[in-house]
């Protein structure tokens, strides 16, 4: 380790306009989109897979695609066995891209082609990627998609598709954008209205359909959002915590009332 | 491209774009087709999004959905934003209504059959030849009859036109039967309408058997109300008590497994706790009790007396009375299985008649009376219960009825009823028979005329909420865009066959839009009707408090020592397990399971898409000698099936749960030939009381079929015994 006194011998950038961080959340002006999961309010219902599968032009999900395990879902809802009979229990999680600030995906890409953008997403640039799935390896979430085949829609199923959102050829990897083109779209119009976006104007599909409000997005930049209140509740957990990924998604545990412990962290 | 064929395309390409900008430069290679603006479609412009409000395509309670069309094609559906029902939200089978709109298998075209019933061999005719044929058999018919899914507003009025003409009959299939609960909640309540039940509001929901947040009545409206239900710092208290662990049941506090049929002598004795140690702290349950027969007839119930029939222990049953009288306003609900037994009505009279007792009933999370549908937009149809098909069934093939001319639309009897109903021989003796639906399914395959229907985003419509929310709910459907296919709606096919037939006795409309606009005319008035016709359309709909709602009963009409116990098809010794069917969370009772994103719509609970399964305790499957992936015969007295097995800790071991939904010869290449349709060997036994079919009253056993064959699951486990086995996988298309 360089001492204060050797600092000559070292190569010195002087006076740089951004100095390199370590900080997965570094100061912005703009904004930081982040969601929260409640894990409480969430019923494994399904809405809003099936809801990104409409937004996004996720391929169709043939049988055989499941049984090679190959299926695409940018948003699953993980079911988790707790016990055993008469006692067990099912618990659910839904899992998508984490949009993480420290991003394992991110530095093994040799093109670039996911990079982290000034608004906090993790990228997924379809023109650059090669489709070394360096990438999916590394998530430590299993939320990256390869494309095996070209999708394929029969006529005139293809006339859903949305015309906001890229369809994915074969051979690049594909993963949830937190609704990108959702995001723009706001942004563009609050520019217009010369007004700031919002708390809660954008909307991704998964946050738009869930039924029961479990899923929160907004701007983790502003303290006033639900998002940004939320994601300091004594239920607040991230996914993997030990890995540095720095989620931008918080989920908030399950209340188990017959669990002592919740019971207590939960207040009641 | 030649010399004349160039010059054609510039001065086609002149008169359309009025300019020579469009061909400045050199020609293309090749022709292109240049659409001016002024040939758009009202109000489209390309590139851009426009919304329409309209019905949700496949919700049970009447969802308002608005779905986004892009240079006339629809592109996403979500929940329409005020809309009291589903309050901008949508479940599964609400986000699929775009994929159902656009599946290529759809009907597209009227066909008549080829070759005999039940062969599904048509020739396409065109519609002129086909209404031809309508007017000729249905002249000629004495008594005919029109067979419907739940329906309500301007439809029925339009049908009531021909009935009354014709004097024919109206049948209502229901997929999900809601005669046990209606009845239920006379009995107890008084209501002839299916009640609102706060959840949102409530303290403690206990549900018999109630998978309101998969496929219960109205699932999306009541998945709204359970977010506000576990809203902090309240967070309600939810009890589930069933035999096959459902959605809802995967998410209560407190899980409880009941002996299948004995789900009545629990809630009394729920009851029985309530009133012994006065749980609600008052003598409020003192009248409901009395009029039911008093304590001493409820202490037969004590939780000691009734745990061996229930098969819940003594102190569970103190504690669920002590948590849901303890955390009021407390709302009992029952469905599902519960219901479904030869004493479901029972079940359902002694869950309900726990919302007397403890008082929660009128008030806010309580169960409340709805107000009436308005005049101008009649509410739902009773469903015809099971019992009723059964007699028809019974009645056509000895003869004692006959059916000269029969319509069926967007109900499948065939598929839905058990096989020893042979609704399918009966439909057989009927002398014509047309069905109109958007996929070909077992009922219209055995048509003899079969006409392609509007999907819900291609029609108009209106429709009242069933149950309502806590207010009087008229929801509006408009088309979002023009059909692809050479489709028409029920409605306006209707109103072309009254006036054909009928032409001194006309009906006032049409069309059906001229129709839903009489009726919104009605309800809303004349002044200002344009306005207003735009805002119904606009928002969705009209709600507002209502009026008419029912007064509560003085007392419950039903007494402690009716309480049945239940019976069951099949001995104990020959079939060991109860069967119990379970609807699909995605695609129901299989109505929508042509749909690819549905069908591949992991199960919450076992994550298995595209497929039948058999769901199994893992110490029962040992016992049968079968593991997860084996295929497994279900033998009940009535039939068989086949399914792969599913071993989840949550199954009670003398249970076998299976799906309903699959199993079909006719429908969309995505749910043909796929799986087993489990409601084909269910013993043809109705609910006492309520006539509804009693689907979980059927035991059955399992016989190992000595394959193997890998379930589609989401959710990976690893079996050694796949080594070697796992299917290539092919990497390339094309
Ligand atoms: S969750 Fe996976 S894909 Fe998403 S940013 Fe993190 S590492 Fe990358
Ligand atoms: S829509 Fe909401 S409740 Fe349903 S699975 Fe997704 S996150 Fe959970």
């Amino acid at each position: 380790m360089a001492s204060a006194t050797d600092t000559a011998e070292l190569p010195v950038v002087a006076a740089a306009a951004t100095l390199p961080t370590d900080d997965p959340h570094p100061e912005t002006d703009g904004h930081r989109w982040g969601m929260v999961i409640d894990a409480d309010k969430c019923t494994g219902c399904q809405a809003c897979v099936v809801a990104c599968q409409s937004e996004n032009n996720l391929a169709l999900n043939e049988e055989n695609r499941v049984i090679e395990r190959r299926a695409k879902t940018w948003i699953r809802i993980e079911r988790y066995w707790e016990g055993e009979w008469p006692n067990a229990k099912a618990r659910f999680l839904p899992v998508l891209c984490q949009h993480c600030g420290n991003a394992p995906c991110e530095t093994v890409c040799p093109v670039w082609a996911t990079y982290h953008n000034p608004d906090g997403l993790n990228v997924q640039v379809y023109n650059r990627c090669i489709g070394t799935r360096f990438c999916a390896n590394a998530c430590p979430y299993s939320v990256r998609y390869f494309n095996f085949w070209e999708p394929e829609w029969p006529s005139p199923m293809d006339r859903q598709l949305n015309p906001d959102v890229t369809v994915r050829t074969k051979g690049i990897v594909e993963k949830c954008t937190f609704c990108i083109h959702r995001i723009n779209r706001t942004k563009r119009q609050a520019d217009r209205d010369g007004r700031p976006v919002a708390d809660g104007e954008v909307e991704p599909a998964c946050v738009q359909a869930c039924p029961t409000t479990a899923l929160v997005f907004g701007d983790l930049n502003d303290s006033d959002s639900k998002v940004s209140e939320l994601s300091h509740s004594k239920r607040a957990f991230t996914l993997l915590e030990p890995l540095g990924t720095a989620p931008a998604i918080t989920y908030l545990k399950k209340v188990d009332p017959s669990h002592v412990d919740e019971h207590e962290e939960h207040g009641h | 491209m030649s010399g004349i064929a160039r010059r054609r395309f510039l001065t086609g390409a002149a008169a359309l774009a009025g300019g020579a900008t469009v061909v400045a430069c050199a020609a293309p290679e090749r022709e292109s087709r240049v659409q001016s603006f002024v040939h758009s479609p009202e109000q489209t412009l390309p590139g851009q999004e426009l919304w329409f409000a309209t019905a949700c395509a496949h919700s049970t309670g009447g969802n308002s959905v608005v779905v986004r069309t892009v240079d006339g094609r629809a592109k996403k559906v979500e929940g329409t934003k005020g809309f009291p029902v589903n309050l901008g939200k949508t479940n599964v089978r609400g986000q699929a209504g775009v994929q159902s709109l656009y599946n290529p298998d759809r009907l597209k075209t009227p066909l008549r059959r080829r070759g005999t019933r039940g062969e599904g061999r048509f020739e396409a005719i065109g519609w002129p030849e086909a209404l031809d044929l309508l007017t000729e058999e249905f002249g000629s018919a004495g008594n005919p009859l029109v067979v419907t899914g739940p329906m309500s507003g301007t439809r029925l009025r339009v049908l009531a036109q021909f009935l009354a003409n014709s004097e024919g009959r109206h049948l209502v299939y229901e997929a999900q039967d809601t005669a046990t609960l209606r009845e239920a909640a006379r009995l107890v309540f008084g209501y002839t309408r299916l009640p609102h039940f706060d959840i949102a509001n409530a303290g403690a929901v206990l549900s018999f058997g109630a998978d309101f947040l998969g496929t219960w009545l109205s699932p999306v409206h009541y998945s709204t109300a359970y977010g506000k239900f576990r809203e902090e710092p309240k967070r309600g208290h939810l009890i589930q008590i069933e035999s096959h662990m459902s959605l809802t049941g995967a998410n209560a506090d407190r899980w409880v497994y009941v002996n299948p049929g004995h789900e009545g002598a629990l809630a009394l004795s729920i009851a029985q706790v309530i009133a012994a140690e006065n749980l609600t702290g008052d003598d409020r349950w003192f009248d409901p009790v009395n009029a039911v027969g008093g304590i001493d007839a409820l202490n037969a119930y004590s939780p000691e007396l009734t745990a061996e029939r229930t098969g819940v222990a003594p102190d569970t049953v103190r504690e669920i009375a002590r948590e849901f009288a303890g955390h009021p306003p407390a709302l009992a609900i029952a469905g599902g299985a519960a219901l479904a037994q030869t004493n479901g009505l029972d079940n359902a009279v002694a869950a309900l008649l726990l919302n007397r007792i403890v008082g929660g009933t009128g008030a806010a999370g309580g169960v409340r009376p709805n107000p009436a549908a308005p005049a101008a937009v009649p509410a739902t149809a009773a469903g015809t219960p099971f019992g009723q098909w059964g007699a028809l069934s019974t009645g056509l093939l000895d003869g004692s009825e006959t059916v000269d001319a029969a319509f069926f639309y967007d109900v499948d009897p065939v598929y839905g009823l058990p096989a020893s109903t042979r609704f399918a021989d009966a439909l057989g003796e009927m002398s014509f028979v047309v069905g109109m639906g958007t996929f070909l399914n077992e009922t219209l395959a055995r048509a003899d005329l079969v006409l392609p229907a509007t999907h819900p985003f291609e029609e108009w419509g209106d429709f009242v909420a069933d149950p309502a929310p806590d207010m009087e709910v008229v929801g509006y459907q408009q088309p979002v865009v023009t059909s692809w296919t050479n489709a028409r709606s029920f409605g306006d096919v209707m109103l072309a066959l009254t006036s054909e037939l009928f032409p001194d006795a006309p009906p006032p409309w049409t069309t059906m839009r001229d129709a839903v606009r009489d009726g919104a005319q009605a309800l809303i008035g004349q002044d200002g009707f344009d306005r207003g016709w735009i805002e119904l359309l606009r928002t969705g709909g009209r709600w507002l408090e209502g009026e008419g709602r029912e007064a509560q009963s003085d007392q419950p009409d039903w007494h402690i020592g009716l309480l049945a116990e239940p019976a069951f098809a099949g001995d104990t010794t020959e079939f060991d397990l109860h069967l119990i069917p379970f609807e699909n969370v995605a695609f129901g009772a299989g109505t929508e399971s042509a749909n690819p994103w549905l069908q591949a719509t992991p199960d919450p609970l076992t994550t298995v898409t595209w497929t039948t399964w058999a769901e199994l305790n893992p110490v029962t499957a040992e016992r049968l000698g079968v593991k997860r992936n084996d295929v497994v015969h279900i033998d009940t007295p009535d039939g068989t099936l086949r399914a792969r097995v599913y071993e989840a800790p949550v199954v009670p071991p003398d249970v076998v749960a299976v799906p309903i939904g699959q199993g079909r010869e006719f429908g969309s290449r995505w749910n043909v030939d796929r799986g087993a349709n489990v409601m084909q060997t269910l013993a043809a036994q109705a609910v006492a009381g309520s006539g509804a079919l009693a689907w979980g009253a059927t035991r059955a056993r399992v016989r190992p079929a000595g394959e193997h064959d890998r379930l589609p699951t989401l959710e990976v486990i690893e079996d050694p015994r796949n080594d070697g086995e796992a299917p290539p996988v092919r990497i390339t298309s094309g």
